[in-house]
């Protein structure tokens, strides 16, 4: 093996990927390049962490246009951030636009300066977009506009109404489907959900905003893409596989989490240490915990109670013996509550199986389950009181009983149980035989 | 590198503007065409949402007519604020823009040209439109023209809205024409009907096949082939629906386009489904054939596609119908589900037979998102705020206890919406509680089919107890009902089967084979005889027919519906030990206990303390029930002989642990989980005790044992517990036989305390001749005769006659004159078993009656001695006869080390209590402190060797054992004016 081959960490923790290091998405890309050929539009959703942001990068990298057979200087890609428009506003979204535009056409300088002059003379709106975009399209060229972070126009705030948004959404409708300058403009929006779980409630005397958009869900890695960003470490095709087991019991196909082990990872061999795996697990952790943290929070509470019968549920197979745990029934539950449950699977928290003809639900990361046994061990008696409300709501009084009682036993005894979270003994002991 | 794949030709969100990229609708045209020349002003066009609405506007310029007609796109998609003058400006401007006239040549009218007077739009700026087209005719292509129903529309000054202007405008001007189009159904549109009466309505709907299959083949000719299968699939698919025919082959050609592989087969098409979900490419779409429909349709939609499926899975062509279904689910029907289907039908959502989702791939996703169980749900939603106020009304009724009112207020809300499920579970319990069994039962089952997983439990439980009722009032045919629908739900359920096998004994019928067979498994064929024979014999036998529901205390149920007595010997607080002592309230928690309802059963029980809090076990059910409520609680059993006239002694055991079990559990137990106490009655009988002891060791959640009483029942138990390695601590027994390694004992043995009132007898009272009063058959009594014996023989003492002299002896009065004048014994040493210690009262009767003979001899009456069975008040009984009597006890509670113990016993039984209560505490308390986190019965009998307990945490003497012995002196005690007073200088 030679580490010394390998110049720099070609991994990312926190921030996006840079174009040039960007795995896998081959398909994803291919539809985004579908729709801004056709001039229509793409909405990419996916939990935090699936690599949104990444994504647009590589959509805006002129490199990646030519490997698509694409003529970059035909368009003028704007790349821009609805979180870095604080509060969000319609005219600060218009605005942004066409200054980030201005700064895209210096080979236009009367363009820029028509930009300019709106913009001086407080003209941010839709129509100019529209008046710039007309000119664009007479110089044979065409705006792709790549909004990430598209939440932000999608909850009001305190000087975003309900009415406001359902203008701009409207206008964003018109510019993009109605108005002549459509032929000009190809949109690729990012959000955590899908369109139509976020923004203004659906108004039958209008088409849904969102319905233009080609909807496309960033899914965990598969084996291929996962396989491809380990490569980098180079490990060597005996033990590659082996880590990469041991890595996708804490990631699975969780991208940023894959980063993260994948950094961590070569640190450790950058640095020849012999791997502690307790430093690297905390590490591991500390490092994610924001994720985890995030998609806990995004859960609502049905959501939330599901994630620790499942966390309880494999514990359950982990401490047998223990008669204090009841959870006869509880796969009874989760036949019932399978939208909730997909919905979790579509934020790539859980997965499930099919055994014997009964779906077995599993958590995508041994972190994230021990994260939520956390959670289940915090739950104090109020806390627990409210959950038990939640728990007769999906459940007979008597389950809810005995998880309740579970759940207090739990808390009491915490301190016996120590969690490891599966994959990490094996990915030490695979750690200390690469060195 | 560069890829040179060709890129995806199918589009999707956009509308189509390139004439080659659009397919079909060529009868529509002509249609529109026909209209226009004949002068007709307005034509409507309407279709779903996604159909192709927009695309078709933007091809009525290339398709329709010559160059008779101008077309205008205009599209109000944006202006639902917007005010009519703003409108007419913006229209105004597109007009000049699409017809590319210079601003210097024609201007549009400003916003305020307009305000300040309407007409300059028309006969200014139109007509000079008119001129500069030179006669031709103007078509506004209007999209998104709904926005007609929206109540923000704002009007002009003069009170017009914009459609209203539009209206009068298309009156005035000769050959302007507009064609609005509309994604709603036009029947929820009344304002456009209004507006525009006469005009010829035209549906943009599904493509036909031919149109279709263009559509597939034609974007990616020469690139992607399909076959003839795969298009048939996708026309299934799609039922021509042009945006889900776009997804379907935007997909299939991404797949082609990854795998290289560039012929499209039928299986390409039936796998690219899963795709399409997973990806979610067609969510956009997809979501308006939800979201925009209300709750009513929504629930029966996805009742059509689950019948749908139910169908297909039984290779039917045509489904059942969606609304059975619904009923099936515990829905009412209303009128507005009633109307349902047909208002699915007329929005194009179902096709002819009403019974089948018209777009294949809809269904597809609605059986995946929404399904019937959980969409059912969004009823509630019906009247919400309403039944929100009717609801608080009805709560505070019911907790004022009007229950008759509150019934009617929730039958109010039903009547409302008859699907408000919640109040449906509040309505059936109070029903119940104010005894309309039918009704309650009703909705029960009802609550049961919308929601099996929450309310199974109450469906059974009501009829259960409905059974119940109707077997007490003898309607054993409709209480046969009852069991039967039980078991039809749930097969396994014990208690129905037994009741249903009584019902048909008693009416003495044959058994359904299902039920013989089960109580074959069950119960011995001889048990099922025996209770033919008893069934048969009823009146004459002591069968009491059950009166009541539950059996009274002290009786189980046999066969369901008779109570016998229960001669069960252990209880989980699943019934009383002491059912002479009358206690509602203990019963009412046995019976929520046996349900599993620990939380009401420790309400009951508590209440049953403060009522008695002289009885120990209800103190006990009490902490058990907490323990329970807790969780995995550490489980002792104690065995105490509750029967015949040891009661007592067993109450006064059960005191002791009752005591330590709730100062542990008081005090948070340990590690969250507390003690509870399983009581057994062995009788004090060996045989029986040896039975108890075999089924307690079974129970492996039982650590540790606390009993039993009397020497011999340990004895014949000790057996079974050294198998199970089971530990146990007799607080009363002291046999000097007991010996084994799982044995433990709080209080004195026999070879202790027969020592020290040998010695006694010997140095303090100088006595020379004794006689023995024992029972050669118990154990207790051998090792106390036979300790004392060997012990005041080596102290130079003497017992006469040989051996002793037999308690039970029909002749025990003669046998004291005997013992007087024929062996002159100075003392009569008593060690009776607990059977026998009344005897002992008989004897010192007869001895005392001799005094006034013997004082005439110069003699005293016989000295009394004897061992601690002999600590109770009923020895007291014996008044002068027993003064003087000098007893070996563990525990005194005068003593000075005791009184704490004693004063706190005191205020917790609300009276005096005795050694056994101290050395049962001692008992639990060597078990409590032998526990930790990962208890085991191997664990605790490591711990109890170690015990070391300070006298703070004992009933006042430290504890400590060496091979099971409790490391303590006995202590004397004296009957001295009607008590027990301590032996001084002992």
């Amino acid at each position: 093996m030679s580490l010394q081959s390998i110049p720099r960490n070609p991994f990312f923790v926190g921030k996006p990927v840079p174009p040039e290091h960007f795995v896998g998405r081959t398909s994803e890309i291919e539809a985004a390049f579908d729709q801004i050929y056709n001039r229509s539009h793409l909405a990419i959703w996916g939990g935090p962490g699936m690599g949104k942001t990444s994504f647009l990068e590589k959509l805006s990298d002129s490199q990646t246009w030519k490997e698509k057979g694409l003529d970059p200087s035909q368009a003028v890609i704007v790349l821009l951030n609805c979180e870095s428009i604080s509060p969000f506003t319609p005219s600060g979204f218009w605005q942004e636009v066409l200054s980030l535009l201005k700064d895209k056409l210096d080979d236009k300088p009367t363009l820029q300066a028509d930009i300019t002059k709106l913009i001086e003379e407080g003209k941010t709106t839709k129509d100019s977009l529209r008046q710039i975009l007309r000119k664009l399209g007479k110089q044979n060229r065409f705006l792709v506009l790549l909004v990430d972070d598209y939440d932000a126009a999608l909850h009001e705030n305190k000087q975003y109404t309900h009415d406001e948004m359902e203008q701009f959404l409207s206008e964003c409708r018109n510019l993009a489907v109605h108005c002549r300058e459509r032929q000009y403009l190809s949109m690729i929006v990012t959000s955590l959900k899908r369109l139509n779980e976020l923004g203004p409630k659906l108004n039958p005397s209008k088409s849904p905003w969102y319905n233009h958009y080609l909807f496309q869900r960033l899914k965990p890695f598969n084996d291929t893409e996962i396989a491809q960003l380990l490569g980098t470490l180079r490990l060597g095709t005996l033990r590659e596989p082996k880590i990469r087991n041991a890595i996708r019991e804490i990631a699975d196909g969780h991208p940023a989490l894959l980063q993260t082990a994948g950094s961590l990872l070569y640190r450790e061999l950058k640095t020849g240490k012999t791997p502690d795996s307790q430093a690297f697990i905390d590490d591991f952790e500390s490092s994610t915990i924001q994720i985890f943290q995030n998609i806990w929070e995004r859960t609502d509470e049905v959501e939330k109670t599901l994630l620790m019968l499942i966390a309880l549920y494999h514990l359950k197979g982990r401490l047998h013996q223990k008669k204090q745990f009841d959870l006869n029934g509880i796969d009874l539950i989760f036949s019932q509550r399978e939208r909730e449950l997909s919905r979790l699977e579509e934020q790539a928290v859980i997965v499930h199986q099919e055994k014997e003809q009964t779906r077995m639900y599993l958590f995508t990361s041994s972190i994230m389950e021990k994260w939520v046994i956390q959670q289940v061990w915090n739950t104090d008696e109020d806390s627990l009181k409210a959950r038990q409300k939640v728990f007769l709501n999906l459940m007979s009084h008597q389950q809810a009983e005995k998880i309740t009682n579970t759940i207090g036993w739990l808390g009491k005894h915490k301190s016996t149980f120590k969690l490891i979270p599966q994959g990490i003994d094996v990915l030490s002991k695979l750690l200390r035989g690469l060195l | 590198m560069v890829e040179t794949r060709p890129r995806n030709p199918y589009e999707i969100g956009s509308p189509i503007d390139d004439r080659k990229r659009f397919f079909g609708r060529e009868s529509l045209f002509r249609v529109i065409e026909d209209n226009l020349y004949q002068g007709v002003k307005v034509i409507l066009l309407h279709g779903q949402r996604r159909i192709g609405k927009s695309s078709v506007l933007r091809q009525i310029p290339d398709c329709v007519g010559n160059n008779e007609f101008v077309f205008i796109s205009f599209d109000l998609e944006e202006r639902s604020k917007s005010h009519c003058s703003h409108i007419l400006h913006e229209l105004a401007r597109e007009i000049v823009d699409q017809l590319q006239i210079e601003p210097n040549i024609i201007r549009p009218p400003t916003v305020e040209e307009i305000d300040n007077d309407l007409s300059i739009f028309n006969q200014i700026f139109l007509s000079n439109i008119f001129q500069f087209i030179n006669g031709k005719k103007i078509v506004f292509l209007l999209d998104e023209f709904d926005l007609i129903d929206n109540p923000h529309l704002t009007l002009t000054q003069q009170g017009l809205d914009f459609f209203k202007y539009l209206g009068m405008l298309i009156k005035q001007q000769e050959n302007l024409f507009i064609i609005p189009v509309l994604g709603r159904f036009l029947d929820d549109m009344p304002n456009l009907l209004n507006l525009f009466k006469e005009a010829p309505c035209q549906e943009i709907g599904l493509l036909d096949h031919v149109s279709a299959k263009r559509l597939i083949a034609k974007p990616c000719e020469g690139i992607l082939t399909y076959e003839q299968g795969a298009i048939e699939e996708i026309l299934k698919l799609s039922a021509g629906h042009p945006y889900f025919t776009q997804v379907i082959c935007f997909t299939l050609f991404s797949q082609a386009r990854e795998d290289n592989n560039w012929r499209v087969t039928r299986t390409d098409v039936i796998n690219i489904v899963g795709r399409i979900f997973h990806d979610d490419n067609a969510q956009a779409g997809l979501a308006w054939f939800w979201d925009g429909l209300p709750i009513s349709e929504k629930v029966v939609f996805s009742a059509v596609a689950e019948a749908q499926n139910i169908a297909n899975a039984h290779a039917k062509k045509i489904p059942e119908e969606a609304l059975p279904l619904l009923i099936k689910h515990g829905v009412k029907l209303t009128e507005n589900l009633n109307n349902a289907v047909k208002k699915l039908y007329e929005k194009g959502l179902l096709d002819d037979t009403q019974r089948r989702i018209k777009v294949e791939i809809v269904r597809c996703w609605l059986v995946q998102n929404h399904s019937v169980k959980s969409e059912i749900w969004q009823l509630e939603k019906i009247g919400k705020e309403t039944i929100q106020q009717i609801n608080d009304a009805a709560f505070s009724l019911y907790s004022d206890g009007k229950k008759q009112n509150a019934l009617k207020y929730y039958q109010d809300i039903l009547e409302l919406n008859p699907n408000h499920f919640a109040t449906i579970l509040k309505l059936a319990k109070v029903h119940w509680e104010v005894g309309n069994f039918d009704q309650a039962l009703e909705l029960y089952e009802r609550a049961y089919q919308f929601d099996p997983i929450r309310n199974k439990d109450k469906l059974l439980d009501a009829l259960e107890e409905y059974g119940h009722r109707l077997l007490n009032q003898k309607d054993f045919a409709r209480a046969r009902q009852q069991y039967e629908r039980v078991l039809k739900i749930e097969p396994h359920m014990l208690s129905a089967r037994k009741r249903l096998a009584g019902i048909a004994l008693f009416q003495g019928k044959v058994l359904p084979v299902n039920i013989t067979l089960w109580l074959r498994q069950k119960q011995s064929i001889q048990v099922l005889l025996a209770v033919g024979i008893v069934a048969i014999a009823i009146p004459a036998v002591s069968l009491v027919y059950r009166s009541f529901n539950p059996c009274p205390v002290g009786k189980k149920e046999q066969l369901g519906i008779f109570c016998v007595a229960d001669i069960n010997r252990i209880s989980r607080c699943d019934r009383t030990f002491f059912p002479e002592i009358q206690n509602p309230n203990r019963d009412r928690g046995i019976q929520a206990f046996k349900k599993g309802r620990y939380k009401d059963a420790a309400e009951f029980f508590k209440k049953a303390v403060a009522d008695d809090r002289n009885d120990p076990e209800v103190l006990i059910y009490y902490n058990n029930a907490l323990a329970r409520l807790k969780g995995s609680p550490f489980t002792l059993a104690a065995v105490v002989p509750a029967e015949d006239d040891n009661k007592g002694a067993a109450k006064e055991m059960l005191r002791g642990m009752a005591q330590a079990q709730n100062q542990f559990n008081e005090q948070g137990g340990l590690g969250g989980r507390l003690l509870e106490i399983v009581i057994a009655n062995d009788g004090n009988y060996p045989e029986k005790a040896k039975q108890v002891a075999a089924e307690l060791v079974q129970d492996k959640s039982i650590l540790g044992i606390i009993g039993h009483n009397s020497s011999s029942a340990t004895s014949a138990a000790l057996g079974e517990y050294k198998k199970a390695r089971l530990p146990v601590i007799s607080p009363t027994s002291t046999g000097i036989l007991l010996d084994s390694d799982v044995f433990f004992r709080t209080a004195i043995s026999d070879a202790a305390a027969g020592e020290k009132l040998a010695k006694y007898a010997v140095d303090k009272l100088k006595l020379e001749k004794v006689v023995i009063f024992a029972n050669p058959d118990r154990d207790y009594s051998n090792s106390m005769r036979e300790v004392f014996t060997k012990e005041f023989e080596k102290l130079g003492g003497e017992v006469v006659p040989k051996a002793f002299i037999d308690i039970t002896s029909k002749t025990i009065e003669q046998e004291v004159e005997r013992s007087l004048f024929r062996y002159q014994a100075q003392a009569a040493v008593l060690f009776p078993d607990m059977h026998n210690t009344n005897i002992t009262v008989k004897i010192a009767k007869a001895n005392y009656k001799l005094t006034d003979e013997l004082e005439k001899q110069g003699r005293k009456p016989l000295q009394l001695l004897g061992g601690d069975s002999l600590y109770n008040n009923n020895t007291l009984k014996g008044a002068d006869a027993v003064e003087g009597l000098i007893i070996a006890v563990s525990w005194f509670r005068k003593a000075a080390q005791a009184k704490d113990f004693a004063q706190k016993a005191i205020k917790q039984w609300g009276g005096h209590v005795s050694w056994r209560t101290a050395t049962s505490f001692d008992a639990t308390q060597a078990f409590i402190h032998s526990f930790s986190e990962d208890t085991s019965r191997a664990t605790i009998l490591e711990n109890l060797i170690n015990v070391n307990l300070p006298v703070t945490e004992t009933s006042g003497y430290p504890l400590q054992f060496q091979k099971g012995e409790r490391l303590n002196e006995p202590i004397l005690v004296k009957v001295k004016g009607g008590k027990f007073i301590k032996v001084k200088d002992n």
